[in-house]
């Protein structure tokens, strides 16, 4: 039986063939397999993801923290003349759901105090940051943030700025089935200032960020 | 008639060569000149012997590029070198958790075979194995926020195909996942075929739950620590021990231990779609002898933690063997509905139809083999200990039951009490036994001084000058060579000045990449592998080669020196 796609005729260069049909069978293999090469060579715009925690993210977050901690009652009141505050930043805990290399531990913390002119800021409310320079030297020399400024120490820290990573993750097969294919880690980074003497944690932030990856997991 | 015959096998001749050219990537071919390192626990050789093959470094584009990374990552964790290891940790992470990495090439797969298309990531169990060693690497740097982190990515979902009889908790069955166990996640895909029906499966990874629930004591996550430790008893029991104590604290310092080689990957059966595992290390019951503080000191006997050639055996462990069955079967038909048609018909166009057909799944066939790369370098089984080790450190005997060629004396492992104010530091140490017999393994000594152990061969100069100091310069060192009789004429500039014209590299000051051999065997690096490592006893456990100056600035000092280069 002659099928009417076989009898179509088919235009090649001027040329028209007529394909018997059996000569369609052939045809058949010979245009899947083409079709097939076709979207092999030509390239899917296809881009694998990941939900790992990005360098822009980390910025965003610490921009975020560092505008709250400026506009928060136990800075907004302060002046030069108000007592001396002095504040340790810590790396950040990891618990999430990803790596963060030590540079980035430091970096969620100490940014929100190392951006733009916040360090000139903080200075004009008497409040000095102090940090181990050995410890955040790495990240503050490879980003150059402190202008080359100073970074003080030898002072006794009357407040501790921590962090914390945290996460959530999901994976699963398109519509709960099958291989997994989506990776979901929603990341919450929290903030906290603590006053070493009494223990009280005089401001906290807290950011979430989630993160969607398309494709299998192994593979 | 003609014509539509010539065009049509034209195309399909041009498509065999295509798919026969794709289908031919190069077979992957072992070192068995690294392997021979590795068994002899040679791993700076090996790590430098990987380092040259890839020249001037591969492109991320290239299909290999993680296999390469993760060879590098398990040669630098075995060899303790830290520094050197980093960037191939944090490439191999990045590689693993980027999904999707071979998902438009599903069709090239089926048209071309995997190795000649699919980008490497390695069979399930090698995944595991590999985030196993970015979660050591980091246990290694005190990072267990990390480790947790690498650790629960290798516990990632498996597929279980054994479980056909179980009605509900199949695949194919969408309302039976009420009926599942508490390990069957949730059910596979529907469409698949009964033959390939699939349940998905909580990992059995030992090494993995074991990482994990340590890493979460020492984060305070309680909870978590506990589910980790109670999975790992329900999947080996053999282990309830170590998980009770992990949870249960009273030690200061997680040792792993590693030996053998991991598992061959040959393609077998039918079309070689079925990939087999030779085992190159036999797998047994030997259970580690570990020993801390020397005769009449604390013994333990360890079981395996982690048997690679069981997962290797294990089709959980397994990918795409379903896509090379399936391609093979469809090969077959075309072969065989080809010459069918071919034979029984008279008509001219129906017949090279039919040799069209077979021609076609031929180069299925031809294509549907196994992708023969693997990670050779992996070891056949690791062991887990915790110890409770003095704060001033101790040695550490370790041996595999019956296999004295594996002991290893790690002579000073120092416990991390960096922060026992607040609780106890936990100390991450990975000592990869060596499977022949060496010189330096159970020698117990440290002939050079280093910056672990800075005073373990007493004053002495710099190896380059003689000596049988290889510390990083530093005032604290000069002041020691100072002891030894070095010129004070000579500055700690000078002599990183010496360092420079020598051709020595100093990790951590250098920027010249991927940190090679260390300047005790013969390469141009200086640096100090972690003092619970191998290549912490290899370096410094047997006396080894003089350097041989060669820049003018050497010859200036040592006649400052009046021309002694005598070792002291």
């Amino acid at each position: 039986m002659v099928s009417e796609f076989a009898k179509r005729p088919l235009r090649l260069s001027g040329f028209k063939i007529e394909f018997s049909a059996m000569c369609s069978f052939a045809r058949v293999i010979l245009v899947t397999s083409t079709l097939a090469c076709g979207v092999m060579l030509g390239g899917c715009e296809y881009a694998p993801k990941a939900t790992r925690l990005q360098p822009a993210d980390l910025m965003l977050v610490s921009a975020e923290a560092g505008r709250s901690l400026v506009s928060s009652p136990v800075l907004a009141g302060r002046d030069a003349s108000s007592p001396r505050m002095v504040i340790r930043p810590e790396a950040a805990t990891n618990l999430s759901s990803d790596r963060l290399s030590r540079v980035d531990r430091w970096g969620i913390t100490t940014r929100i105090l190392y951006q733009g002119n916040l360090v000139e800021e903080l200075k004009n409310r008497n409040v000095i940051i102090v940090a181990e320079r050995e410890v955040v030297r790495g990240y503050l020399d490879r980003y150059d943030m402190t202008g080359g400024r100073e970074v003080a120490s030898g002072l006794q820290a009357t407040h501790v700025l921590a962090s914390q990573v945290r996460s959530l993750t999901r994976a699963g097969g398109t519509g709960g089935e099958g291989v997994a294919d989506t990776r979901a880690d929603t990341y919450v980074i929290d903030y906290t200032l603590q006053e070493v003497a009494s223990g009280k944690i005089v401001w906290n932030a807290s950011s979430t960020l989630r993160r969607v990856g398309v494709g299998r997991v192994a593979d | 008639m003609w014509v539509c015959d010539k065009v049509v096998m034209s195309g399909l001749a041009a498509l065999s060569v295509l798919g026969l050219l794709g289908g031919c990537a190069a077979p992957y071919r072992r070192d068995d000149g690294v392997m021979q390192l590795v068994r002899s626990g040679e791993y700076g050789r090996a790590r430098e012997r990987v380092l040259e093959q890839l020249g001037a470094g591969i492109s991320r584009d290239d299909r290999s590029y993680t296999l390469e990374r993760m060879k590098l990552l398990t040669l630098g964790v075995d060899d303790g070198v830290t520094d050197a290891t980093e960037v191939a940790a944090d490439q191999v992470y990045d590689l693993l958790r980027t999904q999707g990495l071979n998902d438009d090439k599903t069709v090239a797969t089926f048209l071309f075979g995997e190795g000649g298309t699919r980008i490497y990531k390695g069979e399930p169990y090698e995944q595991a194995l590999a985030y196993t060693y970015v979660a050591l690497f980091d246990g290694m740097m005190g990072e267990w926020g990390n480790v947790r982190a690498s650790a629960n990515d290798s516990l990632f979902l498996l597929r279980d195909f054994t479980s056909g009889g179980r009605e509900g908790a199949r695949g194919r069955g969408r309302g039976g996942a009420q009926e599942t166990s508490d390990d069957e996640v949730r059910g596979a895909d529907s469409e698949l075929p009964e033959s390939l029906a699939y349940t998905a499966i909580q990992s059995d990874f030992e090494m993995g739950l074991i990482l994990r629930a340590a890493a979460a004591v020492r984060l305070g996550e309680r909870e978590d620590a506990a589910e980790a430790a109670g999975r790992l008893k329900q999947v080996a029991p053999r282990l309830s021990g170590l998980a009770d104590q992990i949870v249960g604290g009273g030690y200061d310092t997680v040792l792993v231990a590693a030996w053998g080689t991991a598992p061959r990957k040959v393609g077998t059966g039918p079309d070689n779609v079925v990939a087999a595992y030779m085992p190159t290390t036999q797998s047994d019951e030997s259970e580690l002898l570990v020993r801390v503080g020397g005769a009449g000191g604390s013994e333990q006997r360890v079981p395996i933690a982690t048997d690679v050639n069981r997962l290797a055996r294990d089709v959980r462990w397994r990918n795409l063997e379903d896509m090379r069955r399936a391609k093979s079967a469809i090969g077959d038909a075309l072969v065989v509905g080809g010459a069918v048609v071919a034979s029984s018909s008279k008509d001219d166009g129906a017949q090279l139809a039919g040799l069209g057909a077979i021609l076609a799944g031929a180069i299925v066939k031809a294509t549907s083999g196994v992708d023969e790369r693997h990670n050779e370098i992996f070891p056949q089984r690791m062991y887990v200990a915790l110890l409770d080790l003095p704060e001033g450190g101790a040695s550490v005997d370790l041996m595999i039951d019956g296999k004295p060629s594996s002991r290893v004396i790690l002579p000073m492992v120092t416990p991390d009490v960096s922060d026992r104010s607040q609780g106890g530091g936990l100390r991450l140490a990975l000592v990869r036994m060596p499977m022949s017999d060496t010189s330096w393994a159970a020698s117990g000594r440290v002939f050079y001084n280093n910056d672990v152990t800075p005073g373990a061969a007493g004053d002495s100069l710099p190896f380059v000058l003689g000596g049988r100091c290889v510390r990083t310069p530093t005032p604290a060192a000069m002041e020691s060579y100072y002891r030894a009789g070095l010129p004070r004429s000579v500055s700690l500039n000078e002599l990183i000045d010496l360092y420079r014209e020598e051709g020595i590299e100093i990790v951590g000051e250098s920027a010249a990449g991927m940190t090679g051999r260390h300047i005790l065997e013969g390469g141009n690096w200086l640096f100090t592998p972690d003092a619970g490592s191998a290549g912490f006893a290899r370096l410094y456990g047997r006396e080894q080669g003089a350097w041989r100056l060669r820049s003018g600035l050497g010859a200036e000092i040592v006649a400052r020196m009046g021309g002694e280069t005598v070792r002291r």
